[in-house]
């Protein structure tokens, strides 16, 4: 998996983040202030940078004048929410600008969108015996390849890339449908039955009443 | 109609002087003409009645106008009248049997052409006979004279109005024109940025005017710069305030959210993720807390009463005594006690923040000084703690909101950057001044100097 830069001077909002990538497999390491960004960013171990805007010393911006040479894609983390600290933040380069404060899958998934963005995640995605390709759009079962509807397709995708991490029906909603989607939470129950029923998930896909679905990981498989 | 000043007098001048001279010049030229007139007629008589009397007899030989005689012009009598000067016939019959009527002599001016004739008629009997005797004049000349003194009087007239008028017009617009200079500038800074200086020039009330004008303009420029002071310390106080609130607000639902959604969470995580919620959870706790007192400072109006500093300072001190107790410090009071006038809940609040502070940057087992005195009607408060100090830059910075010295260290000990902040709005309330004065490593000293009676007509403000 890749690895990732923490650059944030709250302990805990940094531990948080780290605990956060870690859930998803992710490795991270944490820099209290800027000082050795530059020189950690271009390392090459990282893949991916999260820069909080405000820092002692040098600020999130000015780091990132000296940070975009290095190739290494950077989101901005923010609790200003001013428009124009967003735009003045992506000019300056960065691929992502998200304000605090932030729910875990949400971090998780734009962090997903940059690093596709940049071929830093295999396309193939596994689960037991399934395997899905994001870029080919094919899922095979056994090697045998199982026909989904683009939208199953993409309600797998997004379970398979949060293995053991319960979603609720909104966030399916969003990351299938898009976030201006008004449909029903029930479109989200018939297309969970259907991949199911396809893909003999019935003991893996598991219901988390109150709260939505999870595809848990099995040991054996 | 839009006219500048110029133009209105330029018009206004030139309608008046053509009244006014056009009529003068008709009275004029009218006066003049009727003494000719009456000078020319009172000849006429004279002359018509030598005529009559020499005995002229009326010929009957031409009988141009039924036995009247003729007399012509060049006062040369017994001459038959030119043909050019003949009347009109019917003017003329009209007239003679007007004057065969009448009992003396008769006067009339009668067109004949383009000439004008006087005549000159009465009765005269001859042979028993009733004729109209006649005399005719020659006045032409007199209108012709009439009538060029008017184009002359008239073209005097135009050209004079005009140079007066013009005349005018131009002072005016040389008076007035400092005014173009300040409505210019006037229009550039409504555009611009508010930097205007006019220089004071022309009449009284044009200097009178752009003294106001800059007196208004610098007004103008200094309330904006406090405008954008406000509005720029406003944002400074947002961004730190939305900072201060978020940073917790993400630690506490990105690891609820953690502890929500994953499958498993083993006993350390649990631990790990729900200490996090709970000390966040406490700065939001102690920063809420802190900003509805600034608030409550900021709004109400203060309760001012008076009371015994002495009495005031032991509650302080039992207040803090566990926070001393537990770092060991020592809180020493000194000074002499008077009756002071305060809002006693804010004041000690202010207090206690001070000591706080003091307790803050000292090391275990150190002394905080509280010194008190009267001078000059103000009570002079000074706290004196002997710890880390700050350098200028942080004594500048000291009082902005959200600011700490060592942000790690506050925050442990639930500071949330605003003590000070507060301090500084109770100080403002109580019309008093703060001064603060630091050196690092050697201790910091903050000063305050309040009034002893409310609504003292002497201000004091002391800038730090």
């Amino acid at each position: 998996m890749a690895d990732i830069l923490i650059i944030e001077d709250d302990a805990h909002v940094a531990l948080t983040v780290q605990a956060t990538l870690a859930m998803a497999g992710y490795g991270c390491d944490i820099l209290p202030d800027g000082r050795d960004a530059v020189a950690r960013a271009a390392s090459g171990k990282y893949d991916l940078l999260l820069l909080d805007v405000m820092l002692p010393g040098e600020d999130g911006f000015a780091l990132m004048e000296k940070l975009r040479d290095c190739g290494v894609p950077v989101i901005f983390l923010t609790a200003r929410q001013d428009v124009l600290d967003k735009v003045s933040g992506l000019r300056l380069g960065a691929e992502d600008y998200i304000v605090k404060p932030f729910e875990a899958l949400e971090l998780l998934a734009r962090i997903e969108v940059v690093l596709r963005r940049y071929h830093k995640l295999s396309g193939v995605l596994t689960y037991g015996e399934l395997r899905a390709d994001t870029e080919k759009h094919e899922v095979t079962e056994r090697g045998e390849p199982v026909a989904l509807t683009p939208k199953e397709f993409d309600m797998l995708v997004f379970l398979m890339q949060h293995v053991d991490v319960a979603v609720t029906r909104e966030q399916l909603l969003q990351a299938v449908w898009g976030y201006n989607f008004m449909g029903e939470t029930r479109t989200v129950d018939m297309h969970i039955r259907q991949l199911r029923k396809k893909l003999h998930l019935s003991d893996g896909l598991v219901t988390i009443p109150k709260l939505g679905y999870r595809l848990e990981s099995r040991k054996g498989h | 109609m839009k006219l500048y000043t110029w133009q209105r007098l330029f018009l206004g001048v030139l309608a008046f002087c053509l009244a006014a001279g056009g009529v003068a010049a008709v009275l004029l030229v009218q006066s003049a003409f009727s003494a000719s007139l009456a000078r020319e007629e009172s000849l006429a008589v004279s002359l018509h009645a030598e005529a009559v009397r020499s005995g002229a007899s009326p010929s009957d030989g031409d009988g141009f106008f039924g036995g009247s005689r003729l007399y012509g012009e060049d006062d040369s009598f017994l001459k038959p009248l030119p043909a050019e000067l003949s009347p009109d016939g019917e003017a003329l019959s009209a007239f003679v049997s007007e004057v065969t009527r009448a009992e003396g002599c008769l006067v009339r001016v009668e067109p004949a052409g383009s000439a004008r004739l006087l005549l000159v008629g009465s009765p005269v009997t001859r042979g028993g006979q009733l004729y109209a005797f006649l005399s005719v004049r020659d006045i032409t000349p007199l209108y012709e004279n009439r009538h060029s003194l008017s184009v002359r009087a008239l073209t005097a007239l135009l050209l004079g109005s005009f140079a007066v008028a013009a005349a005018a017009g131009a002072v005016c617009a040389l008076l007035l024109r400092p005014l173009s200079g300040v409505n210019r500038a006037l229009r550039k800074s409504a555009s611009g940025p508010l930097e205007l200086h006019l220089p004071e020039r022309g009449g009284q009330e044009l200097r009178t005017l752009t003294v106001s004008v800059n007196a208004m303009a610098q007004a103008t420029a200094e309330q904006t710069r406090l405008l954008q002071e406000t509005a720029d310390s406003r944002k400074r106080f947002a961004d730190s305030m939305a900072h201060e609130m978020k940073t917790p607000l993400t630690s506490i639902l990105c690891m609820a959210d953690l502890l929500r959604i994953k499958r498993s969470v083993t006993e350390s995580e649990r631990l790990e993720y729900a200490g996090v919620i709970v000390e966040e959870a406490k700065r939001m706790r102690a920063l809420s807390s802190k900003l509805l007192t600034l608030a409550s400072a900021d709004g109400t109006s203060p309760d001012f009463r008076e009371c015994l500093l002495s009495e005031l300072l032991e509650e302080v001190r039992a207040a803090l005594q566990p926070i001393l107790d537990r770092r060991s410090l020592r809180l020493t009071l000194a000074g002499e006690d008077t009756a002071v006038s305060v809002d006693r809940q804010l004041f000690q609040t202010l207090l206690i923040n001070l000591i706080d502070n003091a307790a803050k940057a000292s090391a275990d087992g150190q002394q905080i000084l509280l010194y008190h005195t009267v001078q000059d009607g103000n009570l002079l408060l000074a706290v004196i703690d002997e710890g880390i100090g700050m350098t200028e830059t942080e004594v500048r910075r000291a009082t902005e909101a959200f600011w700490m010295a060592d942000k790690s260290r506050s925050r442990k000990e639930g500071g949330a950057g605003l003590g000070l902040t507060l301090c500084s709005e109770i100080v403002k309330l109580h019309d008093a001044a703060m001064t603060i004065t630091s050196e690092p490593g050697k201790g910091t000293t903050v000063q305050l100097t309040v009034p002893l009676r409310r609504k003292a007509p002497v201000r004091e403000k002391k800038e730090g």
